[in-house]
């Protein structure tokens, strides 16, 4: 046993080293076993625990929304804009002082104390981690603020330095033109969804994706490492109308709507050889900065939106129909007759006898008696087509919202004097856009294109995703578009349009005067009016079409001539050497001074058997947007707006106000000097 | 008898000879793998720090392109703002000009016996012989200064930098026509 033991002390080195290796290897696989149960604990059975720690420590998720997209004009001046803005809010379960917090916070944004507190404690209660101080902050003010709430105690890698407190980034849309071209432009509300106008109807394209950040932060709070969702952005919308033109527009149809006390009124600017809309105006307008002065009457953009029954302007239509199917020329001869006519027992009159006369004279002087009779001669359904294809009854395609179809209701629901109430402009309901579109036309030789406001939508500066592309379509002839605009050359020389001649320019147009239906009455009130101007310019080689609309005015000469005739040349006068357009340098040969009255059926049935034969509908109140008839083929609601009968007083008050015009005797026939002299006894 | 010890077999791999006997060529191999062990950790840590390093420059440069592109739509929005309508009306008004009207329903007064200029633009002037002026002038000027307020010579001066532009700018008709007109 001795001897064991003795060997076993003398055992061998190699057996020692060997087992002293085993014991290192076993206390290494202890404390790798010890280790690895560990891990394993921490990273299977507390795996999630951790993970959500460790994120919550490092990874930062924010969530932003991209700047909606621009609109500009023509020229690339931005019209509506979305700049970047800050809202401070507090993390209430950050603060430990609500009431020295309150203090010190109120100060820096001017905020009542009190209120403060108590909002940040009620905060602190519920665990609020969001309680929004102050919203739509500029860079200025925001520096401001970090300024005045800097605590060199706090240590926290974002401002303001002061605990429980940050910014979170938000955008302000702005319209810096105020409320130039607000109707085109429209508005978008706090979520940035366009609410109308082109922010409306280009809501996909403008809108500002939600883009999603995940920012992973190291313990001094920089980002290391950065992840963003990918989305497309916003794109810009790059509109036709011109800026500076479209505020010489609105310039002039304020002024003359205020001038004339007119209920509203809308002007628009197209250029016909391309179709853009160089500008489009209503007024009453808005300022789309000021969403809470957003009324009813002031939002409608009545140029597209809204109907009315266009009166004498829409003799072009007739005799572009006649001249089409080659049964007139402006030299011809047409025999008004004693002034009247009498189509399925209504009597039709003229203002004023004007006897045997050019087609061309007829026009200028807008015998209502001569449309008629060119009327029947083209016959229901080649009327008919002929509006068909000028694009009345439907829309027109322009990239604004609500626009509508207009009414023209199809031969077979006509009656029997239809024809020659269309024929002047009755019993037919069509926008300022669509009697606008037509008059571009026959300006730009014939050929119809489709008039658009929008020019491109693009991706940057240099990538355009889609352009204009407007529809065009051949609708009179070259010969017939010639021939009428010689007959409306005729309107401004020597018809109802004289003030709508220019200086150093020609031009060329119809006026147009119609009455109003009146909702209360359930008739045609023939104390309202809608007054209206369509003129192309230079006359020979038109660059521009202009239609101007004026609702109800009140004080002054109500016809197109006399009301809308003026703005017209005002707005034409103004937009022609922005344009480009050298001045003929030449002034207008005027050979007599006097204004030759235009005024509807004057003379003819009554109001109330004009109620007869008029769709309810196609006078349209401004108070209310709907428009169409239950008859309508838009099958949109009649609008039965709330208008006011003036009193035969006021009537003749602004009778009065008139402005006094020195006439010399018009040379007219001794049967129509009759019927003039009759109807001055009348009134 | 002498050799008691029993035979035992050694495991395979472990050497006979003593551990300070082991062949220095064993210690150069453990040496070289050491070092690149400790180099490939160091290349990592070295690429984990520029990552890093990497990972906050971009992000210092995307928070950077993000103010600039507020900073560029912030300062179109001014630019845009001082170009309103309504902005240079103020600024014209505070610098004494007043602005010229023209009275839509106003008559014109043109005829062919009498050949003069246009009506065009009225003008605030109580002269009555300026109260006309050619069409070139009706879209560019769109203000002219009161006579009562007095201007401050560098303005004045700047107008009429500006006018001459304009002026050179603007289509002229032909001298001919409008010797023929006055």
């Amino acid at each position: 046993m001795a001897n064991r033991v003795k060997r076993t002390k003398k055992s061998n080195p190699s057996q020692t080293a060997f087992a002293r290796f085993m014991l290192i290897v076993a206390v290494l696989i202890l404390w790798m076993g010890g280790i690895s149960v560990r891990l394993v604990h921490l990273q299977v059975t507390k795996h999630e625990w951790l993970k959500e720690r460790a994120e919550n420590q490092r990874v930062d998720t924010k969530r932003s929304k991209m700047p909606r997209g621009g609109i500009f004009d023509r020229n690339g001046r931005a019209l509506a804009i979305s700049v970047r803005v800050k809202t401070l809010y507090a993390d209430a379960t950050e603060i430990e002082d609500t009431k020295a917090a309150a203090k010190a916070i109120s100060k820096a944004i001017g905020a009542k104390e009190k209120d403060l507190a108590a909002q940040l404690a009620t905060a602190k209660a519920d665990e609020r981690k969001f309680v929004p101080l102050a919203k739509g902050l500029d860079e200025e003010t925001v520096q401001r603020i970090n300024k005045a709430l800097d605590d060199p105690l706090v240590r926290k890698p974002d401002a303001p330095g002061f605990a429980g407190l940050h910014y979170r980034d938000d955008q302000r849309r702005r319209y810096p033109y105020e409320s130039l071209a607000a109707h085109v432009i429209g508005f978008s509300n706090a979520d940035g969804v366009g609410q109308a106008g082109i922010e409306q109807s280009q809501n996909e394209a403008l809108f500002g994706a939600v883009i999603k950040k995940v920012q992973e932060r190291d313990r001094l709070g920089r980002i290391y490492d950065e992840t963003v969702s990918e989305k497309e952005p916003p794109k810009d919308v790059v509109l036709t109308i011109s800026t500076p033109i479209q505020f010489m527009v609105e310039r002039a149809l304020d002024r003359a709507v205020k001038a004339s006390q007119a209920r509203s009124g809308m002007a628009i600017v197209l250029d016909n050889r391309t179709g853009e809309i160089l500008a489009l105006a209503n007024s009453p307008t808005f300022d789309p900065n000021k969403l809470n002065e957003i009324t009813h009457e002031n939002l409608s953009n009545a140029a597209v939106q809204q109907v009315y029954s266009p009166g004498s302007v829409f003799k072009l239509l007739t005799y572009s129909a006649a001249l089409e199917k080659k049964l007139i020329t402006p030299t011809a001869e047409i025999d008004s007759g004693n002034g009247t006519i009498e189509v399925a027992k209504h009597r039709f009159r003229d203002s004023h006898g004007i006897g045997r006369v050019s087609y061309s004279k007829a026009f200028a002087h807008s015998s209502n008696v001569c449309a008629i009779k060119t009327a029947l001669r083209v016959g229901k359904e080649g009327f008919y087509n002929n509006l068909k294809n000028f694009g009345f009854g439907q829309r027109t395609g322009v990239e604004l919202p609500a626009e509508t179809k207009g009414i023209v209701r199809h031969p077979d629901r006509w009656n029997g004097d239809s024809l020659a109430s269309m024929s002047i402009g009755y019993e037919i309901g069509v926008t300022a856009l669509q009697m606008a579109s037509a008059f571009a036309t026959i300006a730009n030789d014939g050929v119809r294109i489709q008039p658009h406001i929008i020019k491109e939508i693009r991706q940057s500066v240099n990538q355009v995703v889609t352009s204009a592309q407007p529809e065009r379509k051949r609708v009179v002839s070259a010969e017939t578009a010639r021939d009428l605009k010689i007959m409306m050359r005729e309107v401004v020389t020597a018809g109802t349009g004289k003030r709508a001649r220019l200086d150093g320019y020609t031009s060329a147009g119809k006026t147009g005067t119609a009455w109003k239906f009146d909702e209360k009455l359930k008739k045609v009130n023939s104390a309202k009016y809608v007054s209206s101007f369509i003129g192309i310019a230079p006359a020979e080689e038109p660059v521009v079409t202009i239609a101007v609309v004026m609702d109800e005015p009140k004080v002054g000469g109500r016809d197109g001539g006399q009301v809308a005739g003026p703005v017209f040349r005002e707005i034409a006068q103004q937009i022609l050497p922005e344009l480009n357009v050298k001045p003929e340098g030449q002034l207008e040969a005027v050979t007599e001074s006097e204004d030759i009255p235009e005024i509807p059926l004057a003379n003819g049935p009554s109001a109330d058997s004009v109620e007869d034969r008029l769709p309810e509908s196609i006078f349209i109140s401004p108070d209310k947007s709907a428009v169409g008839s239950p008859a309508s083929e838009d099958g949109t609601e009649p609008a039965n707006g709330k208008t006011v009968t003036p009193k035969p007083a006021d009537t003749k008050k602004a009778a009065a106000e008139r402005p006094r015009i020195i006439k010399k005797e018009p040379q007219v026939t001794p049967s129509a000097k009759a019927a003039a002299e009759k109807k001055k006894g009348k009134t | 008898m002498k050799k008691r010890t029993a035979y035992k077999p050694r495991p395979a791999g472990i050497s006979t000879r003593a551990a300070g006997s082991l062949p220095w060529s064993y210690f150069v191999v453990i040496a070289i793998c050491g070092c690149i062990i400790a180099a490939g950790f160091l290349l990592a840590a070295r690429q984990h720090f520029v990552s890093m390093d990497l990972g906050m420059k971009n992000s210092t440069l995307r928070k950077q392109l993000e103010e600039l592109e507020s900073e560029n739509r912030r300062l179109t929005l001014a630019r845009e703002v001082a170009l309103a309508p309504a902005e240079i009306t103020k600024t014209a008004k505070g610098l004494g000009f007043v602005e010229t009207t023209i009275d839509p329903a106003a008559p014109i007064q043109v005829s062919a016996a009498t050949n003069s200029p246009a009506s065009g633009v009225r003008l605030a002037s109580s002269n009555a012989a300026d109260r006309t002026v050619s069409p070139n002038s009706i879209v560019k000027t769109a203000y002219q200064r009161s006579s009562q307020t007095a201007a401050p010579k560098a303005v004045v001066a700047a107008t009429t930098a500006k006018r001459t532009e304009n002026v050179k700018q603007s289509p002229r008709p032909d001298p001919n026509v409008v010797a023929r007109l006055r």
